[in-house]
């Protein structure tokens, strides 16, 4: 390298994102934002700047008490025929409002060309796809006879990608008639509780579609709730088996969507170009099949030099920094215990004799502040089913390792839920998907979550 | 080992990743000074002349005069005009560049092309472009394209030179790449040890209706980066051919940036091969730069 290379660097931008947030979030209970019974709060930190952006109620039981209490008392309006139009209204409005994305990117550091981008239009594709389900119910059951409702539903998600993750239960539960009452991670609400206004502008009935704001004990008030008929809970892979096993207790079925790692398996007759870059874009362009942990790499022996390299020269070229600029790729960390869970993870992947190396533009500026920023990282030598677990904190980073035969490939990518492959040879791709237990995989392709390949088993579970 | 596939759906993707990078001041106006400093100034018509040559390079080693902005790179020009653009350039930094060896199809005889680009750098010429014969090249004769390619490099003695593909005659991503290596392998053979810039892949002729596009410019990017972690020698890139707006010039700067990386961002690893982009980026310099 020489240094008399000049010097061009983007400018740092900033979206227009001065939206008025309220200092005191209410709670979204029969179709109004109702003050709640409970005093107990707690205080929302902005990820990129460490200020404090709102506080939420941790809605007490009385709380949850009137949300189910009204989504039940909206149960009988909810008819077929009242469904159709609302809800492809509601399509409408969210591909429309720009205050979604800016609501996510504020709240949990997601970056804004992500949200705009990628997230909004994809939560516009997921409820319109959705709706369309609410004037077809009868013709997904033998016989004709129109399947009834579940009743109401309880909708839980975690953080990451939370609009997304409450759209893609919410939906096809309004379309097949059940009332929603929906608690979203305490970092990621306000984008919700959007979700609810834009609702009632849609014209949805009062009480069909509930927020409510808290921590653990909102959620066991939900689940435990005699009046909840379903629930659903997305999360990481501890809290759904926690919720499931608790589920013995409690006479309402459980659905559970547990986040898992993505797992990229890389032929040595892969496209390496397109597959590395759709590797290193996966956080940012693929928010559901990456669910915002760690990515976990299977590489071919023959390939892993030029992968790494590959791996290397595009990480180094991440943009990490203030997630309101337009053109950020990595935003901050989303909440501080994600930055102890990765030090704890980086300290055993070391002791285990792991190789670290940072990728990340050093020119990009990062915004002062309290913010928790951290450049990705590509992990080699770390065995693949530890991966699996180190991946499980979250951030940036990329954990590799190699097989040498298509069996040892499925061997080691055998616990993996999603999967994207690699390979120019069709009979390896089929050999690879065949014989996993993933419940999606990808072939060649960017890994994204379509609402189309969901299907009828989306909605079904709505129905009895 | 063998040339990974390419997949083009997602290369496109991955082009419209660097599209939609926003540019804004001062590295909009930064930016385009600097793709200013890396153009090759073209004139490539049957109706060229002396005099339009010499006012040419009057603007080349001034571009928009009174407002301070850097010269251009080179002057590209038909061969018979080579001697006029050295006289019209003396003291000036802007090297003379050629199109030469049959330009633009490569259909005549070999020798007829080798001479052609010798006459070229004896009347002056510092770098040479020249095509590669894609009729024999798609007709499988990868032997001849690689003899061919030496004696033009052989040619062409000291001169820098820019070997253009014509991507859009080439079609598929992957004979692109095979291409691009053929001719890395081709030249570096010819030059025996090459150094930095010594020889650059050129996307088009600007003659055809295809000219260069990010993605089939990912495809020589990509080749280049093979090579030089092969072989430690850096080759430069010149897009050409349909960059007309200071916004898709800017586009393309990025794209090198954050695939070659910062210190191809100069005019020995880097050109833009255009007739018209020159002059609207002055005019969107000096129409910025006017005080209010």
């Amino acid at each position: 390298m020489t240094g008399e290379a000049p010097a061009w660097a983007l400018t740092p931008t900033q979206v227009a994102a001065d939206i008025e947030i309220a200092s005191r979030q209410r709670l979204f209970i029969g179709g109004r934002f109702v003050t709640p019974r409970s005093r107990r709060h707690r205080d929302v930190v902005a990820p990129a700047t460490g200020m404090t952006l709102t506080r939420l109620t941790d809605a007490s039981g009385a709380d949850v008490d009137a949300a189910i209490t009204a989504a039940t008392a909206a149960q009988r309006g909810w008819t077929r025929s009242a469904r159709l139009t609302p809800l492809l209204r509601l399509a409408d409005r969210i591909e429309r409002d720009p205050t979604l994305a800016i609501l996510a990117t504020r709240e949990t550091g997601r970056p804004i060309r992500a949200a705009t981008g990628v997230d909004t239009p994809l939560a516009a594709r997921i409820t319109r796809f959705n709706a369309g389900w609410a004037d077809k119910l009868s013709h997904l059951v033998r016989g004709g006879n129109a399947p009834r409702s579940a009743g109401v539903v309880v909708v839980l998600v975690s953080g990451h990608a939370a609009l997304l993750r409450v759209l893609w239960a919410v939906t096809p539960a309004l379309a097949a008639g059940c009332p929603c009452v929906v608690k979203p991670s305490p970092h990621a609400t306000l984008a919700c509780l959007r979700l609810a206004e834009i609702a009632r502008g849609a014209d949805l009935p009062p009480g069909v579609l509930n927020v409510v704001t808290g921590g653990v004990k909102t959620g066991e008030a939900l689940m435990t709730h005699a009046g909840a008929r379903l629930i659903v809970i997305s999360g990481r892979h501890a809290t759904c088996r926690r919720a499931c096993q608790g589920a013995a207790a409690r006479t309402s079925p459980v659905v559970a969507e547990p986040r898992t790692p993505l797992t990229h398996v890389v032929f040595e007759d892969a496209a390496l170009d397109q597959a590395v870059e759709a590797i290193v874009a996966g956080p940012e362009a693929s928010p559901l099949a990456s669910a915002g942990l760690g990515i976990r790499l299977l590489v071919q022996e023959p390939v892993r030099e030029e992968v790494t390299a590959r791996l290397l020269d595009r990480l180094r070229a991440r943009r990490v920094g203030d997630p309101l600029d337009a053109n950020t790729d990595i935003g901050p960390l989303p909440a501080t215990h994600h930055a102890v869970a990765i030090d704890d993870m980086l300290e055993s992947v070391r002791t285990a004799g792991g190789v670290v190396r940072t990728g990340g533009d050093p020119t990009v500026p990062r915004p002062d502040g309290g913010g928790h920023w951290c450049p990705p990282h590509l992990v080699t030598d770390v065995p693949a089913p530890d991966a699996l677990a180190h991946a499980e904190a979250g951030g940036p980073f990329w954990f590799m390792d190699t097989f040498r035969t298509t069996a040892e490939a499925t061997t080691l990518a055998g616990d993996a839920r999603a999967l994207a492959v690699w390979s120019d040879k069709s009979a390896r791709l089929f050999a690879v998907t065949e014989t996993l237990a993933a419940t999606t995989v990808w072939a060649n392709t960017l890994p994204q979550i379509d609402p189309a390949a969901a299907g009828m088993a989306g909605v079904r579970r709505f129905l009895r | 080992m063998p040339v990974p596939p390419i997949d083009a759906a997602l290369l496109r993707r991955e082009a419209e990743s660097y599209e939609a990078r926003a540019v804004v001041e001062p590295a909009r106006t930064r930016g385009l000074r600097l793709v200013l400093s890396l153009i090759d100034l073209t004139t490539l018509e049957g109706g060229d002349t002396t005099q339009y040559v010499r006012a040419l390079c009057r603007w080349a080693r001034a571009p928009g005069p009174g407002v301070g902005l850097p010269p251009v790179a080179a002057v590209c020009v038909y061969p018979v005009f080579v001697a006029t653009a050295r006289a019209a350039l003396i003291g000036s930094p802007v090297r003379v560049a050629s199109v030469a060896g049959a330009f633009p199809a490569g259909q005549s005889p070999i020798d007829v092309r080798a001479a052609e680009v010798a006459a070229a750098v004896s009347a002056g010429a510092d770098e040479i472009d020249f095509v590669i014969n894609r009729g024999v090249f798609l007709a499988g004769r990868r032997r001849q394209v690689r003899e061919e390619i030496r004696v033009l490099c052989h040619a062409a003695g000291a001169a820098t030179v820019k070997v253009i593909l014509e991507t859009g005659e080439l079609g598929d991503a992957d004979v692109i790449r095979e291409a691009c290596d053929l001719v890395l392998d081709a030249a570096s053979s010819a030059r025996g040890a090459m150094t930095d810039g010594a020889v650059f892949l050129k996307t088009s002729t600007g003659k055809i209706a295809i000219g260069a596009t990010m993605p089939s410019t990912l495809v020589l990017i990509a080749a280049i980066r093979d090579h030089v972690r092969a072989t430690g020698v850096r080759v430069g890139l010149k897009p050409a051919g349909g960059i007309r707006t200071p916004d898709q010039a800017l586009a393309y700067l990025v794209m090198v940036r954050e695939t070659l990386g910062e210190s191809w961002l100069r005019p020995e690893l880097l050109r833009f091969g255009a007739s018209s982009l020159a002059r609207s980026i002055v005019a969107t310099i000096t129409r910025s730069e006017v005080p209010s």
